[in-house]
């Protein structure tokens, strides 16, 4: 697992100026995606999941984390990609997820782990202008990192697994 | 310091005694009525004792006069802890042995001053 | 850290919680006229450390409130007045502004002033109509006069040494208002062969010179503890203010009045106490939060999966060294089982918490309806789990008010049916085989099942032509429908029906009966599981995937050959089982398994039950039957149809707990 690496990188790193935050940086097919740091609790290899029945092909399903029960979603299906099967990159981000009805923990499968990236309010740029084949509420803005654009992910949206119960879209 | 057994019924009330006292160095010991009182200050040794006077099971003053009954502690000070300022429940408790009172409410200070006469 | 006051502060407002549930079950034992002294006592001794606490932490509303009830508390105590109803129902207002006081101190919340006001005049009433016995309050003007120079005469009794007083202890503290000359007279000091070394035979002459004038008060102060111990005279020396004559205090009395007094309350006591059992005592208990149970409890799921997991290390051919390892593992396992129960038995509370709360509600629904009902308590000390009592209170809250309403008739009805004019309702808790039993009965009307019979076929519920036994007429009235509208009386109220209350009891793994006699009464028994957080569960294979199915809805388990399972268009409908055809779910194809199944032979078939519906789940082999944590999928997921929870298995991974009600519902619909 690449993520020992990356956390001496952010271990060398200033924090920066006031409104610079951090976000982990991760891989997606072609494209570059990103979260806000403070939200990841665990970075885990990949591990096979329990599935639930009647859940949307998104829930990869269930995991053990220390005795909680986690959900599991495929980033990759629910951002409307192609489904691909875990490799040796393959990780599972245990992220801390605010609901409607209080704060939970998920987990989501990406292909890959890139980098601790910075990022300032003024650098994130509107996702409107790109045609970027996902649903918007999911993209917080766009970054551009070493002229590599990066999708910064809005966290809270992208893992509301009952959405589909308030968003009839 | 001293050896302080604190006996009553109200967790909160013991709690604060026996944390007020502790703070000022002194080892205190407690017990939630009388009878438990008396079979602890009767398998062990107190400086002094700290007793409210209503409790269930066994009242304060049974136990001053249970501990009057017992050679070790026929001089040891024995303080009623007491909102009855009536004079009734002080002659009582005087009269079955008690050194002195307190009343209900008393601030952390007020004990402390008090305590550390009584042991000196 | 948190401040330490504060801290007590909690404390106090758990006990007074205690405090107040306490004089409300002494009040709701009274049965007047006869009242028994103890419980007198004791609701006297929950107000009065209400009232201490509350003045200690300086709440001082609710020590105003609490000392004016401690004084009515205190005349009843003393064989000054006597209990009667206006004091009884005085009483029961008082808890309630107690309450609100006391949230009012914990949470901020409001207080109705002219509530607390208005019962706080009644109390006082009650006292001024018994004349104002207590005695003047030492009034007597406190002598002003002070000076620089006092003479003080101290002359302790012969005995002051066996109270634990040392007269020296005084005469320091007496130094700290000023300079001090001590004079001995040791005249009084027998000859040695009279000397008795536990008595005191010193008098002492002090002059205080103060530098600011100190007033009589201030040495009656110093000596306040003695009193009555010694001859106290206090002479000024140079009067600032004219003095009075030496004032000497009584002398002791010459005996305590103590015992006497306590003898007599005995007698008292022991010739009204009624057949009337006191109340127990509680045990000896820790506050703890019911967090940190859940934390170990989790803690020790955690412990019993990875026991379990060291005991698949089995293979001792190729290690025979293993042997001891496995002793070892044996005996982890009993230890962990040993653990397991005993932290579950913390969660475990008296049913008597959830039971308590009744007699105070009959009481206040019988007053307003003009009913006369007795409610009788059994098994109280039952224990269940703390989930499952906050789970019960809705439902049984429901059927009580059911069975006021409802079953007991009016007095007058009662006398004419030759019932005594007081109902009685019944509330019994018991253990029965690893489950929790509770009967709600009363001796009312019973259920009429011509009655209930016309009112479903008017509510469409069963056709006129459908014939059902008496027990099924009964249970109509927990079809849904049935019992909304027209029972929603202001005490029924909510249009909460029977259906609710059966699915809340089924929603907790339990379910629900009635028997009922025509003229006689009606008992509800409810029956679930001791715990929520803990299942008996039979795992089962389904296509590679595991499920569990709690043991306490499996009937049993058979292997029904292809050929005697009836099919409709390729799928598998029913097979007869014990004579009958009952449906049967390929568990497979009921969730989409997307997994070919490896095996082959014959199905299996598990046959279980809810709500006496039979249904055959059909998989593919069974596992193990084991004790299963039941964990959430609400937590961080959602609920899902037809599943009750999750759990973590041996080697670590989650497994999905069948709600065998739900699935069995599936089958009715479609």
């Amino acid at each position: 697992m690449g993520d020992a690496k990356e956390m001496a990188v952010l271990d060398e790193e200033p924090t920066g100026g006031s409104d610079v935050r951090e976000w982990l940086s991760f891989r997606l097919g072609k494209l570059d995606y990103a979260v806000d740091i403070l939200r990841v609790l665990e970075i885990r290899v990949w591990e096979s999941t329990t599935r639930i029945p009647y859940s949307s092909p998104f829930v990869q399903g269930l995991i053990n984390l220390r005795g909680a029960i986690v959900p599991v979603i495929d980033l990759r299906l629910r951002l409307g990609l192609s489904a691909k099967q875990p490799d040796g990159e393959t990780v599972i981000l245990v992220l801390n997820v605010e609901h409607p009805q209080g704060s939970r923990t998920l987990a989501m499968i990406v292909d890959q782990i890139q980098d601790v990236i910075e990022v300032s309010g003024s650098d994130v740029r509107s996702a409107d202008r790109f045609n970027l084949n996902i649903n918007e509420r999911f993209v917080y803005g766009l970054m551009d990192v070493n002229s590599n654009m990066t999708v910064l992910l809005d966290i809270d949206t992208v893992l509301d697994v009952d959405d589909s119960e308030r968003h009839a879209s | 310091m001293g050896k302080i057994l604190t006996v009553d019924d109200s967790v909160s009330m013991r709690s604060m005694v026996s944390f007020t006292l502790r703070e000022q160095g002194h080892e205190v010991d407690e017990a939630e009525n009388g009878q438990e009182g008396l079979d602890k200050a009767s398998a062990d040794h107190y400086d002094l004792v700290i007793s409210d006077v209503n409790m269930p099971v066994m009242d304060g003053i049974e136990l001053i006069k249970r501990l009057r009954a017992n050679e070790k502690y026929r001089f040891t000070p024995i303080l009623m802890l007491t909102t009855e300022s009536g004079l009734d429940k002080k002659q009582e408790g005087k009269a079955a042995g008690a050194t002195g009172w307190i009343v209900k409410p008393f601030d952390p200070a007020k004990l402390t001053a008090v305590v550390s006469k009584v042991l000196k | 850290m948190t401040d330490p006051m504060e801290r007590f502060r909690n404390v106090f407002f758990e006990e007074s919680a205690e405090a107040i549930d306490a004089i409300e079950q002494h009040l709701l034992s009274i049965a007047l006229p006869n009242v028994d002294n103890e419980v007198i006592h004791d609701i006297f001794r929950s107000a009065h450390s209400l009232k201490g606490g509350s003045a200690t932490f300086g709440m001082t509303r609710l020590a105003e409130f609490t000392h004016v009830m401690e004084t009515l508390l205190d005349s009843l105590r003393n064989g000054e007045r006597s209990m009667d109803q206006d004091i009884v129902d005085c009483l029961f207002s008082c808890l309630d502004t107690l309450r609100s006081l006391v949230s009012h101190y914990q949470y901020g919340d409001e207080i109705d002033g002219q509530k607390v006001d208005s019962v706080r005049h009644t109390l006082e009433g009650l006292l001024s109509s018994s004349a104002a016995t207590a005695p003047a309050q030492a009034a007597s003007a406190i002598d002003e006069d002070s000076s620089l120079q006092w003479q003080i005469t101290f002359i302790p009794e012969r005995d002051v040494l066996k109270t634990g007083n040392e007269p020296l202890r005084y005469i320091e503290e007496l130094a700290e208002l000023g300079t001090i000359t001590v004079e001995v007279n040791t005249n009084a000091i027998p000859s040695l062969s009279e000397l008795e070394p536990t008595a005191l035979h010193l008098q002492w002459h002090i002059t205080l010179d103060a530098s600011a004038p100190v007033a009589r008060q201030d040495l009656a102060d110093v000596f306040m503890w003695l009193e009555d111990e010694a001859e106290l005279i206090f002479t000024p020396l140079t009067p600032a203010i004219p003095s009075v004559a030496p004032v000497s205090p009584l002398p002791a009395p010459a005996e305590a009045p103590a015992a006497p007094a306590t003898a007599q309350n005995e007698a008292t006591a022991s010739a009204t106490t009624p057949a009337k059992e006191t109340p127990k005592r509680t045990q000896q208990s820790i506050r703890v939060d019911l967090a940190k149970i859940d934390s170990l409890i989790n803690l020790l799921g955690e412990l019993v999966i990875t026991q379990s997991m060291l005991s698949t290390f089995s293979d001792l051919d190729q290690y025979p060294e293993l042997q001891r390892l496995q002793q070892g593992l044996g005996q982890l396992e009993r230890h962990t089982r040993d653990l397991q129960d005993g932290v579950m038995q913390i969660r475990m509370l008296p049913i008597d918490f959830c039971f308590s709360r009744f007699p105070r509600m009959v009481r206040d629904i019988c007053k307003s309806l003009g009913k006369e009902i007795r409610v009788d308590i059994v098994g109280e000390t039952t224990e269940v789990d703390k989930t499952v009592i906050e789970e019960l209170t809705d439902p049984l809250v429901h059927l009580v008010r059911n069975s006021i309403d409802h079953g007991i008739e009016r007095p007058d009805v009662r006398e004419e049916n030759g019932k005594p004019r007081t109902g009685v309702l019944t509330l019994k808790a018991f253990h029965q085989v690893g489950n929790i039993v509770i009967e709600v009965s009363d001796d009312g009307a019973g259920l009429n099942a011509d009655k209930l019979r016309k009112k479903a076929i008017e509510k469409g519920l069963i056709s006129a032509s459908s014939v059902l036994n008496e027990q099924a007429v009964h249970e109509l009235i927990f079809a849904p429908g049935f019992s909304t509208a027209e029972q929603v009386t202001d005490l029924s109220g909510r249009g909460v029906g029977m259906d609710v209350v059966k699915r809340n009891i089924q929603g907790l793994g339990g379910h629900i009966d009635v028997r009922s006699t025509l003229g006689k009464g009606t008992t509800f028994s409810i029956r679930l599981p001791l715990t929520l957080s803990i299942l008996d569960g039979q795992l089962v294979k389904v296509h590679g995937e595991t499920y569990v199915i709690p043991m306490l809805s499996i009937i049993e388990s058979i292997q029904v050959p292809q050929d005697k399972i009836n099919q409709v268009e390729g799928k598998d409908v029913s097979f007869k089982w014990r004579g009958e055809f009952i449906p049967v779910l390929d568990l497979a194809k009921t969730f989409h398994c997307p997994r070919e199944s490896s095996f082959e032979g014959d199905p299996l078939i598990v046959v279980v039950e809810s709500d006496n519906r039979q249904c055959g789940l059909m998989v593919d082999e069974l596992a193990n039957h084991q004790q299963v944590v039941v964990k959430s999928l609400e937590a961080n997921y959602k609920r899902v149809d037809e599943l009750s929870g999750a759990t973590i298995l041996g080697d670590g991974t989650v497994a999905l707990i069948l709600d065998v009600g739900a699935l069995i519902q599936r089958v009715k619909v479609h």
